[in-house]
C-alpha cells in the first residue's frame, strides 16, 4: 500500500502533529503508571482481567444467548447484526419508522467501525457527536485520530480557531472557556434530541447490565434524556458475570486514561419505568459481528477479541507517536489497529472504506514490543504482528529483494564479496548507491550506510589478544558464576499473564484486605478525584450552596424531601412523573441518596429506578449525595454485588464530578455533568 | 576460557570497530577469543519480514556453525534474543536438539561479562557524561539495568545521566528498510530526548540502534558521540 507509507511519511514530517501527539501520549502514560502503582497487585489485576475476557470469549455464544434473554425479559430489543450493513440498516430503519430526527451520540468505536453517524446523516438525521473530542473532530469533518482521545492531534490553538470559525465563539486559547461554550451548546441538544446512541464497554451476561464507561457525562445524558436509546456494540464485549466485569473495570481506566476510575460507569439493564420522568422508554441493543466470529476462529488473531479498547498500546507505539492516527486510514489505529484491521473485516468494510493492502499495515511497527508489555489483558501484539507478516502476501518486488538478500547471506564468501562491491560503489558513486539500495528494496533511506572497506572478518585476522591490563583477569580462572545461571526466558514478561498467578477470588481478597480501614480509604480516594466532603448537615450544606442565588431551584430525591422542607428555595421532587423538563433543567443543585460508597476507587453507587434520581444526579451544576458511613464497601466487586441484589433498570458508579481532558490533555472539571460533587454524611 | 564471537551482519559490514571492541573486552577479561569465519547472519531480518522459511535456513546454519562452541558472545541483544527465543519455532530434528543446549550458551557481551565472568564493575577510565539508551530487546527488569549500570560504574570519570524514559529509537530493522522516513523521524525524536541534558556520549548495546542514533546525531550536528558499550569498555582500558 503505497498510499499508507506515503501518508505516514508525510505525517512524520508534521512537527506540530507529532509534538501534540507525543505530549498527550506521554501525559497519559505517566498517569497510567501512577494509577497502576496504586494497585497492591498490578500483575494479579492484569491476570484477572485477562482471564475474565478469556472466559467471555470461550463461552461467547452461550453468554450472548443468556444476555439477550435477560435483556428481552426487561423489555430491551436486541438485534444481532451479522455485519455493518445489517447494523446500520437496523438503526436507520428505526429512525425512519419512528420519525426520529435529532440524534445525540456518545463515543462508540464500534459505531465508527460501522460508519453509523454518516449513515444516519445520509438518512436525514441531525447527528451530534457529544464527546468533546468527537465533537471537535466532527466540526472538522475528520474521523477520530485515537480510540480514546479523538482530538489528540490538535493543539488548543487549533481548537480555539475551530470554535471561532465554526461556532462563532470569541477566539480563545483557554480550554476551560471552550469546554464551557461546548457544554452550553450541547446541553440544548441533549434536552431536545429524540434518539440517544451510546457504546458499550462490557455486556454482563449474568446480570444483563450494559456497562458504559465515560468521563464527561455525555454518555449518561444520551442514555437519560432522549426517549429512545440505541446501545451499539460488538458481540465480543460480553463477560460472564459482575465479578468479571469488575476485574476488567479495575484495569480499563487505569490503562486508558490513567484514572483510578472514570467519572461514570453506567449500568443499564432496561427501559425507565412508566412513572419515571426521565430515562429512555425504549432501548435497542445492536450487537454487531462484522467479522468477529471469524476472528474467533483465527489461530493468530483470536486474542484480539479480548481487547478492551483502552488505547495503552497506541500511546506507547513509536510509530503512532510519529504519524498520529489519521495516516493509518483505519478506524482502529496503532498496534491494536494493525491487528484488528487485519482480522476484523478481512480487508473490507471498516468504516465503509476498503484498504488496498492490509499486509503493508503490519509493517507500521518497529517490533519494539512495548505494546505487548503494556496491554492490560495480556494480548501478545508484537507476536501477532510478526505472524501476520508471515501470512500476508508480499509485494513481488520486495520478495525478490529479500530472496536475493537470503542468497547473499547463505554463504560467507558471497556475503563478503557483496559487501566489497557495495562498499566500493557507495564510496565512488554515493547517489547511484542510494538509488540501487532503494530499487533493490533494501532501504529507502536517503543516505544508506556504506559497508566498510575492511569488514570485521578481515580486521579480525590481524587482531591481537588484549595485553597490558591484567587487572581484569580473574586469578582463579573460571569464576563461580559460571556454574550457575540460565539465560532468562525473554518471553516471560508477556506469557506470565497466561497461566494462573492468582485465582480471581484471590485477587479480590487481596484488594479487600487492603481496605482494612475502608471508610478512611474511601474518603481519601473520593477527595483524590475532587469530591468534596461537607462538614455540616444536609440542610446546612444546601443553605451554603444556594446562598446568594436568585430564586434557586433544588431537584431532590423523593426520599430526602422531608429533610429539605426548611430550605429557602423551590424544591422539586425528582421522582414526580409530571416533572417538566424546563423546570428540572433550571435546578442548580441536585440532591440524592446512594446505595454504596466504594473504598477502592472513591466511587459512589447510585441506583436509578422508579422514584429515582437520574436527572438530579446529572442535570444540575452541583450534585449533593447524602450517605451513611456504614454504606462503605471495600471493592468494586462488592459494590456490583449490591447492585445485583436490586432490580432497578439503571445504576451509575460515580467517581468525582464530570470532567474532560480532550483538549491537550488539560483537565477540565465539569464537562456535561455536574461540576461539583458534594458528599454529606448523615 | 574459550569464547566464540558471534558478530552480527550489521557489525561485520558497517560497524567493524564494535566487533573489535567486543573481542578486546573478552580478551581483557581473560577469555580466549575465536571467530568462526563462516558465520553470516542470525536470520532475524527474515523472520521480521514475514519469511520464517528463509530465517530457518540461516538458523540451521547458525546452529551448525556454533554447535561446538563453549560460549557464544555477541554485541547485540536482538540477535541473541533471536537465537534464544525464536529458533525453537524455526528448527527441527537434529538442529533443534543442538539448539536446545546451544541456547544456554549464547550471551550478549555485557551480560556475559557480569553474569558469566562475575565482573561487577569494569575498570579503566573514560571521561564523559553519558546516557544509556535502553534498546527494545534488552531485558526490561530493573535488576538488568542495575547490572549494566554497575558494570559501567567501575569506569573512572564516567558519569551516567539518569535513565531516560523508555522509547524505541525507531530502527526496527525491516522498519528502517521500508518505512525509512518515519524511522528517521522517530530517531530524531529519540535523539532529542537523549540529548536533553547535554551528554557527551550516548551509549547503546545494539548495532541497529547504534546506526540509527549515529545517523540522527550526525544529521543534527549536535556533536554527541554515539558509542556501543563495548567500545566504551575497550577504550576505558586502552
Amino acid at each position: 500500500m503505497k498510499g499508507l507509507r506515503k501518508r505516514a511519511a508525510k505525517a512524520s514530517r508534521d512537527q506540530v502533529l507529532s509534538r501534540a501527539v507525543v505530549k498527550a501520549c506521554d501525559h497519559t502514560l505517566r498517569k497510567r503508571s501512577e494509577a497502576l502503582a496504586k494497585l497492591d497487585e498490578p500483575q494479579a489485576a492484569r491476570t484477572a482481567a485477562s482471564k475474565a475476557r478469556s472466559r467471555g470469549l470461550d463461552r461467547m455464544d452461550d453468554l450472548l444467548t443468556t444476555l439477550q434473554a435477560r435483556l428481552e425479559k426487561k423489555g430491551v430489543r436486541v438485534f444481532r447484526a451479522a455485519d455493518r450493513e445489517h447494523a446500520i440498516d437496523y438503526v436507520v430503519g428505526l429512525v425512519r419508522d419512528q420519525g426520529l430526527s435529532t440524534v445525540v451520540k456518545a463515543k462508540s468505536m464500534t459505531g465508527e467501525e460501522a460508519g453509523l453517524s454518516r449513515a444516519l446523516e445520509d438518512a436525514g438525521c441531525r447527528v451530534v457527536e457529544t464527546d468533546l473530542g468527537e465533537y471537535i473532530v466532527q466540526l472538522r469533518d475528520e474521523p477520530p485520530s485515537h480510540i480514546i482521545a479523538p482530538a489528540i492531534h490538535l493543539s488548543r490553538r487549533q481548537v480555539g480557531e475551530l470554535f471561532a470559525e465554526r461556532l462563532g465563539m470569541t477566539p480563545t486559547e483557554d480550554p476551560a472557556s471552550m469546554c464551557d461554550f461546548a457544554r452550553k451548546r450541547l446541553r440544548r441538544d441533549f434536552l431536545s434530541a429524540d434518539l440517544g446512541i451510546v457504546g458499550v464497554n462490557l455486556a454482563v451476561a449474568g446480570t444483563g447490565d450494559l456497562i458504559t464507561v465515560t468521563n464527561e457525562g455525555n454518555g449518561r445524558l444520551c442514555q437519560t434524556m432522549p426517549r429512545v436509546l440505541v446501545a451499539f456494540t460488538g458481540i465480543e464485549k460480553v463477560v460472564e458475570d459482575a465479578e468479571d466485569a469488575a476485574a476488567v473495570l479495575r484495569v480499563l481506566s487505569k490503562n486508558g486514561t490513567g484514572q483510578v476510575a472514570t467519572s461514570y460507569v453506567s449500568l443499564l439493564r432496561g427501559p425507565a419505568g412508566p412513572t419515571e420522568p426521565f430515562g429512555p422508554k425504549e432501548i435497542h441493543l445492536v450487537l454487531m459481528d462484522n467479522g468477529r466470529s471469524r476472528l474467533r476462529d483465527d489461530p493468530i488473531l483470536r486474542d484480539m477479541l479480548k481487547c478492551i479498547r483502552c488505547g495503552a498500546c497506541i500511546n506507547c507505539c513509536p510509530v503512532y507517536r510519529s504519524i498520529g492516527g489519521h495516516a493509518y486510514g483505519t478506524t482502529y489505529v496503532g498496534p491494536m489497529g494493525i491487528t484488528l484491521t487485519n482480522g476484523l473485516a478481512g480487508g473490507e468494510g471498516l468504516g465503509g472504506e476498503r484498504l488496498r493492502d492490509l499486509g503493508e499495515l503490519t509493517y507500521a511497527c518497529t517490533l519494539c514490543g512495548e505494546c505487548g508489555r503494556v496491554c492490560p489483558v495480556g494480548i501478545d501484539l508484537p507476536d501477532m504482528i510478526l505472524k501476520l507478516r508471515a501470512r500476508a502476501p508480499k509485494p513481488p518486488g520486495r520478495n525478490l529483494g529479500m530472496k536475493a538478500g537470503r542468497v547473499i547471506l547463505g554463504g560467507s564468501r558471497r556475503f563478503s564479496a557483496t559487501g566489497r562491491i557495495a562498499g566500493t560503489l557507495g564510496r565512488i558513486a554515493p547517489h547511484l548507491y542510494a538509488k540501487l539500495a532503494r530499487m533493490s528494496g533494501w532501504t529507502r533511506s536517503a543516505a544508506p550506510p556504506v559497508p566498510s572497506d575492511t569488514p570485521f572478518r578481515r580486521q579480525f585476522r590481524k587482531w591481537k589478544p588484549f595485553v597490558g591490563h591484567d587487572a581484569l583477569v580473574r586469578p582463579a580462572g573460571i569464576p563461580a558464576a559460571l556454574e550457575k545461571g540460565n539465560p532468562r526466558d525473554e518471553t516471560a514478561d508477556i506469557s506470565s499473564v497466561g497461566p494462573a498467578v492468582l485465582s480471581r477470588t484471590d485477587a479480590t481478597t487481596a484488594f479487600a484486605e487492603k481496605a482494612a480501614q475502608p471508610f478512611d480509604a474511601f474518603i481519601s480516594n473520593f477527595r483524590d478525584v475532587r469530591g468534596e466532603v461537607a462538614s455540616g448537615t444536609l440542610t446546612e450544606t444546601l443553605d451554603n450552596l444556594i446562598q446568594g442565588l436568585d430564586h434557586p431551584t433544588v431537584l431532590a430525591s423523593e426520599e430526602l424531601l422531608t429533610q429539605l422542607a426548611d430550605l429557602d428555595c423551590r424544591v422539586l421532587n425528582a421522582a414526580d412523573p409530571e416533572l417538566p423538563l424546563d423546570r428540572a433543567s433550571q435546578a442548580v443543585v441536585g440532591v440524592t441518596g446512594c446505595l454504596a460508597l466504594v473504598a477502592e476507587t472513591g466511587s459512589i453507587l447510585l441506583e436509578h429506578g422508579p422514584g429515582s434520581e437520574r436527572a438530579a444526579s446529572l442535570l444540575p451544576d452541583t450534585h449533593v449525595i447524602a450517605a451513611r458511613a456504614d454504606q462503605v464497601v471495600a471493592t468494586m466487586e462488592q459494590a456490583l454485588a449490591i447492585r445485583n441484589r436490586r432490580d432497578s433498570p439503571a445504576a451509575t458508579l460515580i467517581t468525582g464530578p464530570s470532567r474532560t481532558a480532550d483538549i491537550e490533555k488539560t483537565l477540565i472539571i465539569g464537562m456535561h455533568g455536574p461540576r461539583r460533587l458534594v458528599l454529606v454524611l448523615l | 576460557m574459550k569464547t566464540h564471537l558471534f558478530i552480527p551482519c550489521l557489525v561485520d559490514q558497517f560497524l567493524p570497530e564494535v566487533g573489535l571492541a567486543t573481542a578486546d573486552c573478552l580478551s581483557a577479561a581473560g577469555c580466549e577469543v575465536a571467530y568462526p569465519s563462516k558465520q553470516t547472519c542470525c536470520g532475524q531480518m527474515f523472520l521480521n519480514s514475514g519469511m520464517p522459511g528463509d530465517a530457518a535456513g540461516l538458523a540451521r546454519a547458525f546452529v551448525r556453525r556454533f554447535a561446538d562452541a563453549t560460549w557464544v558472545v555477541a554485541p547485540s541483544w536482538s540477535c541473541v534474543d533471536m537465537v534464544r527465543t525464536r529458533y525453537g519455532e524455526l528448527l527441527e530434528g537434529r538442529e533443534l536438539e543442538q539448539w536446545e543446549s546451544l541456547r544456554e550458551r549464547v550471551f550478549e557481551l555485557t551480560e556475559f561479562l557480569s553474569l558469566k565472568l562475575g565482573l561487577d564493575a569494569w575498570q579503566g577510565s573514560f571521561r564523559a557524561r553519558a546516557i544509556l539508551h535502553w534498546s527494545c530487546h534488552m531485558p526490561r527488569d530493573g535488576n538488568e539495568q542495575d547490572r549494566l549500570e554497575g558494570l559501567l560504574g567501575g569506569v573512572d570519570g564516567l558519569e551516567l545521566l539518569p535513565r531516560p524514559p523508555f522509547e524505541c529509537c525507531g530502527f526496527g530493522g525491516v522498519f528502517w528498510n521500508l518505512w525509512s522516513e518515519v524511522s528517521a523521524s522517530i530517531g530524531r525524536r529519540r535523539l532529542d530526548v537523549l540529548t536533553r541534558d547535554g551528554p557527551d556520549a550516548i551509549l547503546l548495546a545494539e548495532p541497529g540502534c547504534l546506526m540509527q542514533m549515529q545517523a540522527a546525531a550526525s544529521e543534527s550536528k549536535s556533536g554527541v558521540r554515539v558509542l556501543h558499550v563495548a567500545q566504551l569498555l575497550a577504550e576505558a582500558i586502552r
